[in-house]
């Protein structure tokens, strides 16, 4: 593994104990410039991995609160009226940042979700007249809460499909949840330092651009992909009926690129197929759409990306 | 005793006075166009009543008194209660009911009031109503005698009147109605008759209130009136001639009012035609609907019901079976296959495992398929 992922897990296990995953993901999503849903109950940690993955890169992070009654312009930012020389000046949002956490993103509005993720995709923002290209690094790692379903709007699936990957975050296991309560039982949760720079961050960006990945590979990406929209030609006829739509295009280029980054924290130079086993589940579970009839059957997506990946054979 | 004389003398020449004024504060006429009439000839009464002296201002309570020796319709009244020259004008028809000597006798009563009274009630509003204060006088007026003379015998109509006959068809089927409209129309005492045509057993009729329609003028009253009939019969039959004895008193003659005799053909109808068969409304029977939607209802849910379970039982039936992982993995012959299905699996127990089989594949490690089996099934039992 790259020294200075090793070096970055290592400051990030400080504050974050446990839930590997979810930091991967969210290392995948700042390497390939992505942004992450996850969707897990609360007290799994994600505020803290936020921050602690801010401090350790030594950037700005923020958190919103997602709630029926935010509007656009207390995220993005507004102009505010000066009476003293009567004039207009720009107040930024919370947006302005380089990690941003939003919390319980299917509690607000669509109108909100919309310019959050209209954000997320352009970059940049416009206040009155005035358009403010955003940061970089801008990494948005958005939640939801898998219960507590009413008064929630749902995020369609062309909203969905913006995130680069769809985490489930799940409980610590009985050992990691004991060493937390301990060590904050005892206080003894070390401050997080600044590990890596932004440059170096770009350097990484650089690097993980040149993992090679052989051209069957990219093709096996493309076939995965097509096999969501047509079950039938990949000989999975039993499951046609569960899937209402496939995957979009932008999932196979977030496929390539989490690909890439999955070999490049593995060590590797190269793309293989487990790198892409690794990562097509957290690619593809909030792209694809089942069925009324799956879903009456308590089939869950990762169910068909499983049966899609058994029955495409790897190169 | 001297003040009480005084007072005595006073009082004696108001009296006096009033007197004096009284018979000439107005001027009246009543009078009849006619002394002397036939029972129920219409005569004209004519009142006129103006006040001639101007002090006082006159108001005029009058009326015919009722009686059942008169009938009595107003043709015409005009009040004028202008101050000080108040004016009333008015005209009857009236009737007689008897023969002999009758009687009209009226009801006068005159109310004297001044400017200031007036004044005092017309300042009035609606919601601060003020009373007009008056001075009420009743006047005794003398009566109008009418000597009345007898009809002819068998007179059933007096006056000036025509009569018009309308049949709808002549022809009808069994029990369908026939309608007929007889019209007596013209000047004189009401037209109004009990009935037209008397009860048989060769039809059945349909009769109701006679229309009465009334034109009044200052003159007379002029009457139409309707008789609507329907009859209705099982064969033919006739209505015979209908004759009614009138009796002008313009021109002091009787004369007659025809309604020509009616043939009515009657078609015969099939009489088990007409009979219903079927019981309307129906036998009231006890209505088990109800029964049909619970049943209804009860096989919608129990259907839901064990689809819900068959879900379930799908479900359990899945899981309780052996994980199909092992017999997958126990079926793969190749490391590229094993390494298929494993990485297929999301699952982070197959972590080294998968890192082996890459080894084998792509490095030319030095593990065996077998072994690396062996450790999955270890791991998945």
């Amino acid at each position: 593994m790259n020294t200075k992922i090793s070096t970055l897990k290592q400051e990030l296990s400080k504050a974050v104990v446990g839930q590997e995953m979810m930091i991967e993901g969210l290392l995948i999503g700042l390497l390939c410039d992505g942004h992450i849903l996850v969707e897990g109950v609360p007290g799994l940690a994600k505020t803290t991995t936020i921050n602690a993955l801010s401090k350790a890169l030594g950037l700005n992070s923020k958190r919103i609160q997602f709630t029926p009654d935010l509007l656009p312009s207390d995220i993005i930012g507004a102009q505010i009226y000066n009476p003293n020389d009567h004039s207009f000046s720009v107040k930024k949002g919370p947006l302005f940042t380089n990690l941003l956490l939003a919390d319980e993103i299917n509690r607000a509005p669509a109108k909100v979700q919309s310019a959050l993720l209209e954000v997320m995709q352009e970059r940049q923002v416009t206040i009155a007249e005035e358009t403010f290209t955003l940061e970089s690094p801008f990494l948005v790692m958005a939640t939801q809460n898998p219960i507590e379903q009413e008064g929630v709007y749902p995020l369609p699936e062309a909203q969905l499909d913006r995130f680069m990957m769809k985490l489930v975050v799940t409980h610590n296991s009985e050992e990691e949840e004991l060493e937390i309560m301990r060590k904050v039982a005892n206080k003894s949760f070390e401050t997080i330092q600044p590990v890596m720079t932004k440059e170096a961050l770009y350097t990484l960006q650089e690097e993980i651009a040149k993992i090679h990945i052989d051209p069957e590979l990219e093709r096996y990406i493309v076939q995965l992909i097509s096999a969501t929209r047509d079950l039938e030609k990949f000989g999975l006829s039993e499951v046609k009926k569960c899937l209402m739509f496939g995957a979009s295009p932008r999932a196979s280029i977030d496929l390539y690129k989490a690909a890439k980054a999955k070999a490049f924290l593995r060590g590797n130079t190269f793309v293989t197929p487990a790198d892409i086993g690794y990562v097509v589940h957290n690619v593809l579970r909030h792209r694809i759409v089942l069925s009324y009839e799956a879903r009456a059957k308590g089939m869950h997506s990762d169910e068909i990306i499983t049966r899609i990946v058994e029955a495409l054979p790897i190169p | 005793m001297k003040h009480n004389l005084g007072s005595l003398f006073v009082v004696m020449l108001l009296m006096g006075f009033i007197s004096s004024v009284f018979a000439e504060e107005f001027a009246y006429k009543i009078e009849a166009n006619k002394q002397e009439m036939y029972l129920k000839e219409g005569i004209v009464l004519t009142v006129d009543l103006n006040q001639t002296d101007p002090k006082n201002i006159l108001l005029f309570q009058f009326e015919v008194n009722k009686s059942d020796a008169f009938a009595i319709y107003p043709l015409y009244a005009h009040h004028d209660d202008t101050s000080h020259a108040t004016t009333l004008h008015e005209s009857y028809r009236i009737y007689p009911l008897k023969t002999g000597d009758i009687n009209i006798s009226f009801s006068l009563v005159k109310r004297v009031t001044n400017d200031l009274k007036m004044r005092h009630f017309a300042s009035g509003d609606r919601d601060d109503f003020k009373k007009l204060e008056t001075k009420d006088v009743p006047i005794a007026l003398p009566p109008v005698t009418l000597h009345v003379k007898p009809l002819p015998a068998k007179t059933q109509l007096v006056g000036d009147f025509h009569i018009t006959t309308k049949v709808q068809t002549h022809e009808a089927q069994a029990y369908a109605p026939v309608a007929m409209h007889v019209v007596i129309e013209g000047e004189g005492y009401p037209p109004v008759l009990d009935t037209l045509y008397p009860k048989s057993k060769d039809y059945t009729l349909f009769s109701q209130t006679p229309e009465v329609k009334k034109t009044v003028s200052s003159t007379g009253i002029a009457y139409k009136v309707a008789y609507i009939m329907a009859f209705s019969a099982s064969k033919d039959f006739t209505l015979p001639k209908r004759t009614l004895h009138a009796f002008n008193p313009k021109t002091k003659k009787p004369y007659t009012l025809t309604i020509d005799a009616q043939n009515f053909h009657i078609t015969p109808v099939n009489q088990n035609a007409l009979v219903d068969t079927q019981d309307m409304p129906q036998k009231l029977v006890e209505d088990w609907s109800w029964v049909k939607s619970v049943l209804s209802y009860l096989l919608v849910f129990t259907a839901g019901w064990l689809s819900a379970l068959a879900f379930k039982w799908e479900r359990r039936r899945v899981t309780d079976t052996q994980d199909p992982l092992i017999e997958k993995v126990t079926q793969c012959k190749e490391a590229k296959a094993l390494l298929q299905l494993l990485i297929a699996q999301e699952d982070k127990r197959f972590t080294t495992s998968i890192e082996k089989l890459e080894a084998l594949l792509y490095a030319n490690g030095t593990f065996k398929l077998k072994e690396i089996k062996q450790e999955i099934l270890e791991i998945l039992q």
